[in-house]
């Protein structure tokens, strides 16, 4: 079964020369881990986004988990709940003024989730969080912590696509190991298909099944399992 | 106390405006005179024991009518504070977010407001709907909503792009939950701090309406109004202009050390 | 005081004995506890977690430390000069001159208002009386050295430079008046993995031309060994272990272990990354 599949997918921003995203084609099967690594600049998050409905402007054929996206129509319903994504700077992603449990409660009231207090606890939980956590603010929490935040508020909706944008960047070394190991768990009880865009080789030969090296908006290779083994 | 959480210019203006809300409020109790009953035999006398400042022109006690007029003032202040930052805010949040024709023909008439200067736009609006209190608060509301439109617009602007609003959009935060919850809130500390300058702006600007004749009606007393009256006789009778003035004054002074005060606080940089 | 205890070299550029930093507020518990090194010329790393404390460190050494937090140590030397209690104008002298420090993000080194050529020729300036012809000339001959040798980077400003541009000309600026220690904080921290390799040869080969000292702070303990000699791990305010650096890879301390083991590559697929359990203290490990 396809999770996504982009047919000639085009992004041009306004003022810009070459298209960020050109033309470019993508299938990638529900249940795999798949990676996208490139330099700075060559699309890989502008690419997330637009499969996370967060860039909408876009051209070409989409189709996400068996649906066909229209460009400038935001995601609604079930397409909605089941494409979820986790950001690079989680002090970015979290709002500053709001408490993680706000941070937390306030979806799962928008999704008519009964006992939302009892969900919440679970969900700090299965991050490996204390429940006194729920209380503070975003700047008070450690990078890793609030990468977990992160990653809990995404999981809250079910989703069954997560598209991961630079995780653990931000993270030290520790950090990156705890949040990698927390992601492989989570995509095995949640049986998710997973898109994460690194930098970092090891990271994505690390967790991806596959991996397509991007550059000016292009796909320019594939990777398989074998070529990443070797990566160290 | 830590000097950070509670600068002295917090201090002294939050003191002030406590002192002069106070005093608008326990007007009845603590004004020693009517501030309406005239004395004509004993205008224009110098401050004295029984007249601490002095009486005006019609033998109305000063200090008094001052008690008197921060009720004025203050009825006024509060009035245009409650509704001209909302709507701002309102305003700027929706051009910004919205985007396309709304933000551009909400900005257009944005602009036009702020083109005016505010307190000519005020007086022509007093001079054609007529002088009183709540007509002189609307014009100061209509010339002041336009910076506080900018301010959110600016803000909201810049937040669209952030990835916080795009993970609540994620979530299905969207429309007025999104701009409630999640603009509004980052727009506020800036908005604050604007709001206590404002403050300190419309208070002379009202006082202005009043020196003018188109503030609150007479015989009720109000700062402006009695400066009015005092600058006539300013020269041998100091005391019926310099003790409203000084009142007005202190207050301006003192929402303008609040607005100090507040933006050391909420500025997150300087922590 | 002799090369065979790991830390301490003989005729160190840099001193440290019993290096503590407290917070004013809660003299009990010290971020920094008692930590004592060397630094020669020579490259060595200050390895550990967020939160460790190193970044700290690297502020003490550099007088940067302010209320609340309070520093105090047995021995604080730079070049046999005691760093302790030393005037805001000595340290003026200090910081550019004779130890530089270049962190983890050029946007907060770089004056945004300010070309590039400019700042560089004002740091030049800033330490003595250089005529305008001689300055032109270092600060060209620097920026060629970083690789900002093109005249049009020297007259752009920092908003227009790359991350890794900014990286160097943040270099550039610190190494400009010939310092004998080079702190680095987490410098490679905010590129991409790409870049990392390409700074850190730059810091290195710029170090070693100029017989300089290197003290590389970093997250990561493959990046330290590689490009350094003698490594201090770092948990919680300690040194918890130290050593040559060809020597930290096969570190049988449970801490070093677990940030050598804990890096992802092709060969950790499908296996869970070995995480260091603080609950069960410095003493062991558990790869969960």
């Amino acid at each position: 079964m396809s999770a996504i599949r982009a047919e000639s997918l085009t992004v041009q921003f306004e003022g810009l020369d070459h298209p960020v995203i050109d033309s470019l084609d993508l299938a990638v099967e529900e249940g795999e881990t798949f990676g996208l690594v490139g330099p700075s600049g060559c699309g890989k998050s502008t690419l997330l986004r637009v499969l996370a409905g967060v860039n909408r402007r876009w051209q070409g054929g989409l189709e996400l988990l068996s649906r066909r996206p229209r460009p400038r129509r935001r995601y609604r319903g079930e397409l909605r709940r089941e494409i979820q994504m986790v950001f690079q700077d989680p002090f970015a992603s979290l709002h500053p003024r709001h408490t993680v449990s706000r941070a937390l409660l306030e979806p799962l009231r928008l999704l008519g989730t009964k006992l939302p207090l009892d969900r919440m606890l679970h969900a700090l939980e299965e991050v490996g969080l204390k429940a006194d956590i729920a209380s503070r603010y975003p700047h008070q929490l450690s990078g890793g912590q609030r990468q977990r935040v992160a990653i809990a508020r995404a999981l809250l909706p079910g989703p069954r696509l997560l598209l991961l944008d630079e995780p653990t960047s931000a993270l030290d070394m520790s950090a990156q190991a705890e949040i990698l190991n927390l992601l492989v768990t989570a995509r095995h009880v949640h049986g998710m298909t997973l898109m994460l865009v690194s930098h970092d080789m090891g990271v994505i030969a690390h967790m991806c099944d596959r991996a397509a090296v991007m550059r000016s908006g292009k796909i320019d290779r594939l990777l398989g399992r074998a070529e990443l083994d070797i990566v160290s | 106390m830590n000097e950070r959480r509670f600068p002295a210019a917090l201090i002294f203006g939050t003191a002030v405006v406590l002192l002069w809300v106070a005093a608008a409020l326990a007007a009845p109790w603590v004004a020693p005179h009517d501030p309406t009953r005239q004395d004509i035999g004993n205008r224009l006398q110098p401050p004295s024991r029984a007249h601490p400042m002095g009486t005006d022109s019609l033998g109305r006690d000063t200090f008094s009518r001052l008690i008197y007029g921060a009720r004025a003032t203050l009825a006024l202040v509060a009035l245009v504070a409650a509704l001209m930052a909302p709507i701002g805010l309102a305003i700027g949040i929706i051009a910004g977010y919205c985007g396309g024709w709304v933000e551009r023909s909400l900005m257009s008439v944005t602009n036009l407001v702020l083109a005016f200067p505010s307190l000519v736009l005020a007086l022509a609006f007093v001079g054609l709907i007529g002088p009183g209190l709540i007509n002189a608060a609307l014009a100061l509301l209509l010339t002041g909503w336009p910076a506080y439109a900018r301010l959110s617009r600016a803000e909201t602007l810049v937040l669209r792009r952030s990835d916080y609003i795009a993970a609540a959009e994620m979530q299905g935060i969207t429309g007025f939950r999104l701009l409630w919850g999640h603009l509004l809130p980052s727009c506020l500390p800036a908005a604050q701090v604007r709001l206590a300058l404002d403050l300190a702006r419309i208070i002379l600007a009202a006082a202005a309406l009043g020196f003018l004749g188109l503030g609150i009606r007479p015989p009720t007393p109000e700062w402006g109004m009695m400066i009015a009256e005092g600058s006539r006789v300013v020269f041998d009778q100091w005391w019926v202009a310099a003790f409203p003035g000084a009142a007005i004054f202190l207050v301006s002074l003192a929402f303008n050390s609040l607005a100090d005060g507040l933006r050391d606080r909420a500025d997150p940089r300087h922590d | 005081m002799t090369a065979q205890i790991p830390g301490m070299t003989e005729h160190p550029l840099l001193s440290v004995r019993g290096l503590r930093i407290r917070s004013r507020d809660n003299r009990d518990r010290s971020i920094v506890d008692s930590i004592s090194f060397d630094v020669g010329i020579e490259r060595v790393a200050l390895v550990g977690e967020s939160g460790a404390g190193k970044s700290l460190t690297a502020r003490a050494l550099m007088g940067l430390i302010d209320s609340p937090l309070e520093v105090s140590a047995d021995r604080l030397q730079f070049e046999g000069e005691d760093l302790r209690g030393l005037s805001p104008t000595r340290w003026a002298r200090l910081r550019g001159e004779r130890m530089s420090l270049v962190f983890q993000d050029a946007r907060y080194a770089l004056n945004p208002v300010l070309s590039v050529g400019r700042q560089l020729d004002e740091m030049v300036s800033l330490h003595g009386r250089v005529p305008a012809g001689e300055r032109r000339r270092r600060v060209r001959e620097m920026l060629k050295a970083v690789g900002l040798g093109d005249p049009r980077l020297a007259r752009g400003y920092p908003h227009q430079l790359s991350g890794g541009m900014g990286q160097r000309a943040m270099l550039a600026m610190m190494l400009i008046n010939g310092p004998r220690l080079l702190i680095a904080d987490e410098p490679t921290s905010a590129l991409d993995a790409a870049l990392r390799d390409q700074m850190l040869d730059l810091i290195c080969e710029s170090v070693s031309i100029r017989g300089m000292g290197l003290l590389l702070i970093s997250h990561d303990l493959h990046q330290v060994v590689r490009y350094c000699q003698r490594v201090l791990v770092m948990y919680r305010g300690r040194i918890v272990d130290a050593g040559p650096a060809a020597d930290l890879a096969r570190s049988t301390h449970p801490y070093t272990r677990a940030l050598w083991d804990c890096v992802p590559s092709g060969r950790t697929h499908g296996m869970r990354l070995p995480v260091f359990d603080a609950s069960e203290g410095v003493g062991s490990t558990s790869a969960s």
